[in-house]
């Protein structure tokens, strides 16, 4: 047997190996069978019976979803549900029933067929998507009203082998994709799809390898044959040559291996080979990303861009509302784990109709965050009050973005007084003693660190607007990448003094820009004396177990040499050169 | 009561989006039309907001009768012109 190799897209990371099942095309009607007349009512009764049990399936489905905390999915169905309720697709089958005499199996198939036709004929990729679920939908109602089989012969013809399986379909729909069990089904490769295709988004939360819009040759495959999936370049090899195999289970190997080495700092401290202890934090938007980025092993939030409770809504979030999403994230930690609350950063990148803002020359450096917020007291203090009242249940911090002057940050300050006095003539409880800080992103204030250091209670150095500002160099802007770098000694000078400034006062220095999770920067700013480190949840484990092979009391000379380089590329290779460790993670 | 908006969402009006202008419509008791390049349609199903297939920079014209037609008309326009891609 000749090895086949074939090209899709790559939608899920990962490398399968296993032996290929074929799943063929679930039985829909095909011709149109009629009913009598005098039986419509009787039909539109089966019909709306069936539709009431493919939503009562949908809700359990959904509830399941929420309880494992799968909740991007979750929202995929909510959007099922609410097909199951419209006039262009529900409607359009019973009317087809009503008027017209079709049996109901075939008016769901037609109505659905048409819509979904309708769809995949427009111009726009993530919508011809969607095709697949109104598909996934009109097949739920069939299935409940008798016919085909159920989706879980997916699960049953693979199961029936005992090697794991590689799963070929046509398309998958995303509740075919939600039941697969990856114990069973190594990988799936659908003929139809793109990255963008709910089942891609299943499978890469899954963790399943996968490869969609691999095209109808891919259903040419015979059921057993060997099959890899390599779903980080988006390649499928059936009957492989025996050195291909032997490549990819070294590749599995490595990764198994990295995932092992990686799971036993998952629940440990931040601790140096010397001993010396830091704290790993995540950066996160959400409730939802505040649980994930528990599991990854983040042991408290740096920061949490409360901002985005605000996006992507006509109104304001209310202060009930905030306060629950604030404790919320507390509570998916361990009691007293610092939990950062940095009140909203609107404006820059970050639009908010409601509050009609007007269009700015330059808005990264115009009006926004606390600018905005100093500027709208009733604003900050709904948000003031959210953070405080939480403060009762968790060990939250309050940061206050884009601070420059003494001046900004003593009003906001003065404001948060004004909550604490509201909420005490109120009776409402909250921690009296709650930290307040600022973040450090404008060099106005990191030039003036100590001075600062003496009224606040903590820095957190938010690199991503430091190095723009230093550097005088859009970040957005592809043509000035070689400027965006937090490594060019100006930005780590700033650093340096920023941090000797706060302990000089016995106050402690985070950082909750890209670099903290860096792994060329961790060295020079373990050696620098940074005390905690906020970074996207999926980089934490690798920055603890780098943190375990790195001798902290090496590596202040190594912090202090960097300050005299001359650029950023310089940095990197100083540091490559003279971290050896660094290879062992990364 | 009628207005215009447009679209900001960097990947135009997909599923996220068209379920939260369902939901938006459905504030008004009465009916809620979208209309786009001369096609007008109901914003209470799913399937035809996707339909109107509404991309980035495009102008999405909102009309609504009834009770709390402003209100509708105000929430789908926020939902348009929200600028955070998903």
């Amino acid at each position: 047997m000749m090895a086949t190799e074939i090209k899709g897209i790559a939608a899920s990371e990962g490398y399968a190996i296993g032996r290929a099942v074929l799943l063929r095309e679930e039985a829909v009607p095909e011709d149109i069978a009629y009913i009598e007349t005098g039986e419509e009512t009787a039909e539109l009764n089966r019909f709306g019976s069936a539709v009431a049990a493919a939503r009562s399936e949908l809700l359990a489905l959904l509830e399941r979803m929420k309880t494992e905390g799968r909740e991007n999915e979750a929202e995929i169905f909510e959007a099922h549900l609410m097909l199951l309720e419209d006039e262009e697709l529900i409607g359009a089958a019973e009317e087809r029933i009503r008027g017209q005499r079709y049996q109901a199996e075939a008016a769901m198939n037609e109505a659905g067929e048409e819509v979904a036709e309708m769809l995949a004929a427009l111009d726009n990729e993530y919508l011809r998507e969607r095709a697949a679920d109104i598909r996934d939908v009109s097949r739920r109602v069939i299935r409940k009203l008798g016919y085909g089989a159920d989706s879980a012969k997916v699960q049953a013809s693979a199961a029936e082998a005992n090697e794991k399986s590689i799963l070929f379909a046509f398309d998958l729909t995303p509740s075919d994709t939600a039941q697969l069990d990856p114990s069973i089904i190594a990988g799936f490769v659908t003929a139809a799809g793109g990255r963008t295709s709910h089942s891609a988004i299943i499978a890469r939360s899954v963790g399943i390898p996968a490869i969609v819009g691999a095209g109808e040759e891919a259903l040419l495959i015979k059921d057993g044959q060997l099959v890899i999936v390599d779903g980080a370049a988006g390649l499928i090899l059936i009957n492989p040559e025996d050195n291909e195999l032997d490549r990819y289970q070294a590749l599995q190997q490595q990764a198994a291996d990295k995932r092992t080495l990686l799971d036993q700092y998952r629940g440990k401290p931040s601790v140096s080979m010397d001993g010396h202890q830091i704290e790993l934090a995540a950066n996160i938007g959400s409730v939802q990303d505040a649980r994930q980025a528990q599991v990854l092993g983040a042991e408290g939030i740096g920061l949490f861009r409360t901002e985005f409770l605000y996006m992507g809504r006509p109104e304001l979030p209310t202060e009930a509302e905030q306060f629950t999403a604030y404790r919320e994230a507390a509570e998916a930690f361990a009691p007293d784990s610092p939990i950062v609350i940095r009140t909203m950063d609107i404006g820059g990148d970050k639009e908010l109709p409601i509050l009609q803002l007007e269009k700015e020359d330059n808005p990264f450096l115009g009006y926004r965050a606390i600018r905005i917020c100093l500027d709208k007291p009733e604003l900050f203090k709904t948000q003031l009050r959210a953070v405080l009242r939480a403060s009762a249940f968790g060990n939250l911090k309050i940061m206050f973005p884009m601070i420059a002057t003494l001046g900004e940050w003593r009003q906001a300050k003065a404001l948060l007084d004004q909550a604490k006095q509201e909420l005490r003539s109120e009776n409402i409880a909250f921690n009296e003693q709650i930290e307040t800080g600022i973040m450090i992103e404008i060099p106005a204030a990191a030039q003036m660190a100590d001075r600062f250091a003496r009224e606040v209670d903590f820095f957190s150095i938010g690199t991503n607007d430091l190095v723009q500002y230093t550097m005088a160099a859009d970040r957005m802007n592809p043509r000035l990448g070689y400027l965006s770098d937090p490594l060019h000694p100006p930005v780590l000078r700033l650093i340096n003094q920023v941090i000797r400034a706060a302990h000089k006062e016995n106050k402690w220095v985070g950082m909750c820009g890209e670099m903290a999770g860096t792994p060329v920067a961790i060295p020079l700013l373990l050696g620098m004396g940074l005390d905690e480190f906020s970074m996207s949840a999926s980089a934490i484990l690798p920055a603890r177990a780098l943190l375990s092979r790195l001798d902290r009391s090496k590596l202040a000379c190594l912090a202090e040499a960097v300050l005299d380089l001359d650029d950023a590329e310089a940095v990197w290779s100083y540091v490559e050169q003279h971290v050896p460790e660094l290879k062992q993670i990364y | 009561m009628e207005k215009a908006y447009v679209v900001l969402n960097p990947t135009g009006i997909h599923a996220r989006p068209a379920k939260k202008i369902v939901e938006a419509a459905k504030i008004c008791e009465g009916t809620v039309y979208l209309e786009k390049g001369g096609r007008k349609v109901n914003a209470k199903s799913l399937v035809n907001v996707l339909s109107i297939g509404a991309k980035q920079n495009e102008t999405v014209t909102v009309s609504a009768e009834g009770k709390k037609a402003e209100e509708a008309v105000a929430a789908i326009g926020a939902v348009l012109s929200a600028a955070e891609a998903e």
